[in-house]
């Protein structure tokens, strides 16, 4: 009696499963996807991106790296996502303090590293973009980055057969929109987690600083440099005024530019340290070179003598993190 | 698809837009009331959010939640959507797009950014937008850009419209009825009413912010309904 029982509750069960996956939209199109477990870090807080929205696939973040590396994001075929956001810079641009666009164009302020993105509510360093979902949608639409229209790189995708395939199959629809575009391009800039560096490794008791990191750490906490690049991102995520002056060439008043409130002027979002010995120049605009010229700006707020500062160096250069930037899945 | 239901009618505004009481021509060079010249290239808005006042009662309706406008295509003037049934003295609807919707990632439909309603660099949606030339704009090629939206407090330019049925007397709307408000979009008022405007002296907005939230201030006296009935 009562194997019946259980019987009967297993096909309900597994009535219920079909009945379920029978509700989910296009299922014709929609290959078998393997769904993948956003890496969040032990010990970190939450990720504020919404993954139910948007769940992550090793298929979609094939797509969505394929989708980086692509020049027909671009009007000329010459800009990919890739081509100012490079891998072995941690994802900002190498030696650059502004990056070049279409017609031999600058952009008018230092990329970013990538990275970490999960954990952002607001991206540029103004603060202006409100989703990661949205994010691309500005370089490609910016006359001196990829200087593109959304509509034509939607036909250009459209018109690739192997894309509509691979859209199908993750999103259900062969068409490729403007949400799906973006959504795969997200799933891909979510798997840039940094958390692998030598400092991560020791928070985990896996290694050890080294008596200069050491010390360099330990200054790190007493300047309290941590108080607005806070751990584990090593950035409290919000826009503050280090005392820059306005740069004349650009007039970038920062977030003041998105919120029209004076008491924003001259506000940026603070930068992650992680990575930081690739990502130079410093700075919204990559006015200052190496983190001398850093150290050399906070020297009034901040005054380092230099050894303090070579120590400071030799630990914020155990913030890089050579597994993120090498791992074949994210950057080939 | 969704559902029929029942006690579903259908409510259709029919937008004319008017310059100097005539419907609009681009192309045509009009004087404003304050004696300045605007010849109209573009006119678009969102118009969302449709909702009636039955009895005491607001009621949304079921239909999509946005619709874009576009003078350009006559078609688009058009909105149609789905209500309760009911007797209705007044209908209303958000010009502009919620604040939600400005801040939750790509949406689709009427509201895709490749639609070109969208700020990229300062995520939100242009809720109208208003362009042409004027020998009295002092920009380049004598251009007037009106873009006007801003979902961030205290500028937040969506505003809500509201059209009175036509003489005032509710009407009866039956399921399977249609409810049709024909309703004058008087352009001239973008310039006046509650901020008055100048080309001279504003003849571009671009983005977010006071000007664009004091521009928006005059948008509820551009709707006058004209006309209100209940077809089968």
């Amino acid at each position: 009696m009562k194997s019946v029982y259980y019987c009967t509750l297993f096909l309900l069960l597994f009535a219920l499963m079909q009945w379920g996956i029978s509700c989910t939209k296009n299922d014709d199109d929609k290959g078998k996807l393997q769904s993948i477990e956003f890496p969040k870090p032990a010990g970190w807080p939450d990720p504020v991106y919404d993954f139910a929205s948007n769940p992550l696939t090793k298929e979609g973040v094939a797509l969505g790296k394929k989708l980086f590396f692509d020049g027909r994001l671009s009007k000329d075929g010459n800009f990919p996502c890739v081509s100012c956001h490079q891998p072995f810079a941690a994802f900002a641009t190498y030696e650059h303090d502004l990056s070049h666009g279409f017609n031999d164009q600058f952009t008018t302020r230092n990329a970013p590293g990538l990275f970490n993105l999960a954990w952002h509510s607001n991206f540029h360093h103004d603060g202006g973009i409100t989703h990661l979902d949205l994010q691309p949608l500005a370089p490609i639409t910016a006359p001196n980055e990829m200087a593109e229209t959304i509509e034509n790189v939607l036909n250009k995708l459209n018109a690739d057969a192997d894309y509509q395939k691979e859209f199908a199959k993750v999103f259900g629809s062969p068409e490729i929109t403007t949400a799906t575009m973006t959504k795969a391009l997200s799933q891909y800039m979510l798997m840039l987690v940094s958390s692998n560096s030598k400092y991560d490794q020791v928070k985990r008791g896996q290694a050890q600083f080294d008596v200069n990191q050491e010390a360099g750490y330990k200054i790190f906490q007493e300047k309290k440099c941590n108080s607005c690049h806070a751990e584990p991102l090593f950035t409290n995520l919000e826009f503050m005024s280090n005392g820059l002056p306005l740069n004349p060439a650009f007039n970038d008043v920062g977030r003041m530019r998105i919120t029209g409130s004076k008491a924003d002027s001259l506000k940026f979002k603070v930068p992650s340290l992680r990575n930081i010995a690739l990502t130079f120049p410093y700075m919204h605009d990559g006015r200052f070179w190496n983190l001398e010229d850093v150290y050399q700006h906070y020297n009034q707020t901040i005054p380092l003598s230099s050894v303090e500062r070579s120590l400071l160096t030799e630990f914020l250069k155990t913030l890089t993190d050579e597994k993120m930037i090498s791992d074949p899945f994210l950057t080939q | 698809m969704e559902e029929e239901l029942p006690d579903q009618a259908s409510l259709e505004l029919r937008f004319h837009p008017l310059m100097q009481g005539s419907p609009l021509e681009f192309g045509t060079t009009y004087t404003l009331p304050n004696g300045e010249t605007f010849e109209p290239r573009v006119f678009k808005f969102y118009c969302g959010q449709l909702s009636g006042q039955n009895a005491r009662q607001l009621k949304q309706s079921t239909g999509d939640a946005y619709f874009l406008a576009d003078a350009a295509t006559p078609a688009t003037m058009n909105i149609k959507t789905r209500i309760a049934a009911g007797t209705y003295q007044s209908f209303q609807f958000l010009l502009g797009v919620d604040s939600a919707r400005n801040v939750s990632g790509v949406q689709s439909g009427a509201l895709d950014p490749y639609k070109g309603m969208f700020w990229t660099w300062n995520s939100g949606y242009i809720f109208a937008k208003l362009e042409g030339r004027s020998p009295d704009a002092t920009t380049p090629n004598n251009l007037v850009e009106y873009h006007i939206g801003g979902f961030r407090v205290p500028f937040n330019a969506a505003q809500t419209i509201r059209l009175q049925v036509a003489d005032g007397a509710p009407l009866q709307l039956k399921a399977g009825q249609t409810i049709i408000l024909d309703i004058d979009v008087e352009l001239e008022k973008w310039f006046t009413g509650n901020y008055p405007l100048s080309i001279a002296a504003n003849g571009v907005c671009m983005t977010p912010g006071e000007l664009a939230w004091n521009i928006s201030r005059n948008f509820s006296g551009l709707f006058t309904v004209t006309q209100s009935r209940v077809e089968e």
